[in-house]
């Protein structure tokens, strides 16, 4: 089967190959055909497979329209052929010539027209899935890990509405996601295998997996491994290449006598207790929060429901709900449902906006959790902020710059964090962003996230170095570590060029050759390798 | 030469990315299968704009020094609109070689970034068929049309509708 839609070779024979459809109106689908017959009948048979006629589909390949009378692989001369897997758009376009009025408005309002033929069945090999994949995969290190051992008082658990909302848009938005993994804090939290490892052993489930299989420790003991895959994260790039390379090898391994039941015995051992724990609450749970890995996969949308996503890995083949027999590699377990979740990202936002949320993320990650923890200092500072005159007169102050100018320089931590951090500032003096800021819930939040913080610190020095401890403990000190990381990170402390490499390479990529210049760029936006260029090119902010 | 197959190693993905997962509005492949630098891209007019239910074919050139120079973009169907010139070609402010505007009209920020690509490219065509910009017309004749006589304006783009479709 042709499945490996790399080649540039165009495939002859009448061998029958996979196309996907993009109908105009979002919906895709895939038919088989054979790349012999002529654009005419291979339109007869996307006819019969959606409610447009032959005669008004308008198919565009490469930038071309294709023409009735062409076959598929030779569609424009013999340069332009139709591969495997390749993607074809259709378009509904008017009917010949009788009844010209009633197709004006066909392809404005038939959002609903086309019936759900194997609709998304994520049917791109690999491709499409794993943006979402990846990040799918680290929210759910990030998240979950963060949780701790997915009990009640995680300090950063899951299953904050605002939370989950931040989670959702990462997973839909590769972008974003890339954006993250590149901020300077999360790199040095994520450059840190030990606290990785710790995150990861939180778990009670996972430690059992792990135990279970020193193999997977191995892995989670070698550092290089767990940089690389977090490499690989933040180059989506990098991600699919690699995810390919497996997919390629799984296959291989498949087809080898006993490499399918090895690869069955590996599913069995590995990943359905590792889907189990990540899944399921570590206890009777009630709220979809006390497990923060369920969150996470919870997220996935509809179509991959937990029940699905392990039946189908059961047989190596596999996706959602697709009826095409499988022409691609092995399923991307990460993989939410692809493609068609590409088009819901509901912020696009492109570079630089992408950070707030995220940011907005980092306060809002702790709330009623830490409530629940029940510092007494939290809940008075909520009572407080929740009396309309106090929150009134924040409201008030913090809607004036100066103001909050002033009581930024007041407070010392604050102050060193935003001279490290001249993004930070930006944000601080973004009238906008501010006005977000003084919602009363956005405030609370922030509050309890620093009173947590002060009281964390308080507790370190006696709880230093107590890893193995017992009970809250141990996720007081692991959260803290994490803080402290991820507010050391902005700091200095690591050479510049250490903490920007990748920045550094992609700048040089895009032909920036001045790495002192870079340094400085990278340095004023924190990171962001998309607002460093536009710093380079001669427009500093924005 | 380093930058020259850079841009082409830039291109290539680019390429790839497109055939396999291409997105809503727009087609994109190379006019000749040789060189990486000559893209031709099928627009699909955007629905409910004047210019639903057309298909523009265009030709995008990339310089030896893409991503640090702006490709062009010109139309090759007859196209009506105030920001294309009559000869087919696109001006919009992100295909503007990057800093200041001499003329002051444009943000260096509105301009060529090399963070730009294909997808990006042809996204904001397709904006601005949506909605055209009149301030800094390159078709100044449609720019009045379009600001006075917006009935005008709507036969002729309708009238390349109906070209673009007849060449199916």
């Amino acid at each position: 089967m042709g499945a490996e839609g790399e080649s540039s070779v165009c495939m002859g024979g009448d061998e029958q190959v996979n196309v996907n459809i993009r109908y105009s109106n979002g919906s895709k689908f895939s038919v088989k055909t054979s790349l012999l017959s002529t654009v005419g009948e291979f339109k007869g048979v996307l006819a019969q497979n959606c409610d447009v006629p032959a005669e008004q589909q308008r198919l565009i390949y490469k930038g071309r329209i294709l023409k009735d009378d062409q076959t598929l692989v030779s569609c424009d001369g013999v340069q332009l052929c139709l591969q495997a897997d390749h993607t074809v758009h259709m378009v509904r376009g008017s009917a010949p010539a009788p009844t010209p009025p009633s197709a004006v408005p066909a392809s404005a309002g038939n959002t609903n027209s086309v019936p759900a033929v194997t609709q998304g069945g994520s049917p791109n090999t690999g491709g499409a899935g794993v943006p979402g994949g990846v990040a799918s995969l680290f929210p759910g290190l990030g998240s979950g890990a963060f949780g701790g051992t997915g009990g009640a008082s995680g300090l950063f658990g899951a299953g904050l509405p605002e939370f989950e909302q931040v989670q959702q848009q990462l997973t839909q938005n590769p972008n974003m996601m890339r954006e993250i993994m590149n901020m300077p804090a999360i790199q040095s939290l994520m450059s840190n295998p030990e606290i990785m490892r710790s995150l990861i052993m939180s778990n009670p489930q996972m430690r059992e997996i792990i135990d279970r299989n020193p193999e997977l420790a191995h892995i989670l003991n070698d550092p290089s491994i767990l940089r690389q895959t977090l490499e690989a994260a933040r180059n989506p790039e990098l991600m699919r290449e690699m995810m390919r390379n497996t997919d390629r090898a799984m296959s291989n391994i498949e087809s080898s006598p006993e490499g399918f039941n090895m690869l069955r015995r590996m599913y069995e051992n590995v990943q359905e207790p590792f889907l189990n724990a990540t899944t399921m609450g570590g206890g009777p749970a009630t709220d979809a929060g006390s497990n923060p890995f369920a969150a996470l996969l919870g997220n996935q949308g509809g179509t991959q429901t937990r029940d699905g996503s392990i039946s189908s890995t059961a047989g190596p083949e596999t996706t959602t709900g697709t009826t095409i027999p499988n022409s691609n590699p092995l399923p991307n377990p990460w993989s939410n449902t692809g493609g068609s979740q590409r088009n819901n990202a509901t912020t696009t936002s492109p570079t630089g906006d992408a950070r707030v949320p995220s940011i907005a993320g980092l306060g809002g990650l702790g709330l009623p959790e830490l409530e629940r923890m029940g510092m007494p200092d939290s809940s008075a500072f909520s009572q407080l902020l929740q009396n309309p005159a106090v929150a009134q007169m924040m409201q008030s102050l913090l809607s004036n710059p100066q103001y909050m100018d002033q009581i930024l320089g007041l407070n010392p931590q604050l102050r060193s964090m935003l001279d490290t951090n001249p993004q930070l500032r930006e944000m601080m003096q973004n009238p906008e962003l501010l006005r977000e800021l003084t919602s009363p819930a956005t405030m609370q939040q922030m509050m309890a996230l620093q009173q947590q913080l002060s009281q964390l610190s308080g507790q370190q020095s006696t709880l230093e170095g107590s890893q193995t401890g017992q009970g809250r403990g141990t996720q007081n000190n692991m959260g803290l570590d994490l803080l402290m990381n991820m507010f050391g990170g902005l700091g200095a402390g690591v050479p510049p060029e250490e903490v920007y490499a990748t920045q550094l390479s992609q700048l040089q990529e895009m032909g920036f050759f001045d790495t002192q210049e870079n340094i400085r760029a990278l340095r004023a936006t924190s990171g962001n390798v998309h607002a460093a260029v536009e710093r380079l090119l001669g427009n500093p902010g924005q | 030469m380093a930058s020259a197959s850079q841009a082409s190693l830039l291109l290539q993905k680019q390429l790839k990315d497109l055939c396999k997962n291409p997105v809503d509005g727009f087609s994109a492949g190379l006019l000749d299968e040789s060189n990486l630098f000559e893209w031709s891209v099928t627009i699909i007019g955007p629905p409910d704009t004047l210019y639903e239910g057309g298909f523009f074919n265009a030709i995008m050139t990339f310089p030896p020094d893409y991503p640090n120079s702006p490709p062009t973009v010109r139309f090759t169907s007859e196209i009506w609109h105030p920001n294309v010139y009559q000869d087919g070609k696109v001006c919009i402010s992100i295909l503007h070689p990057p800093g200041d505007d001499p003329n002051g009209y444009e943000l260096a920020s509105e301009r060529w970034s090399p963070v730009h690509t294909v997808e990006s490219i042809v996204l904001s065509i397709i904006s601005m068929l949506s909605s055209p910009n009149d301030e800094s017309p390159a078709n100044v004749e449609a720019a009045k049309e379009w600001r006075e006589q917006r009935d005008n304006f709507k036969k002729k783009v309708s009238r390349c509708v109906r070209r673009s479709q007849e060449m199916l």
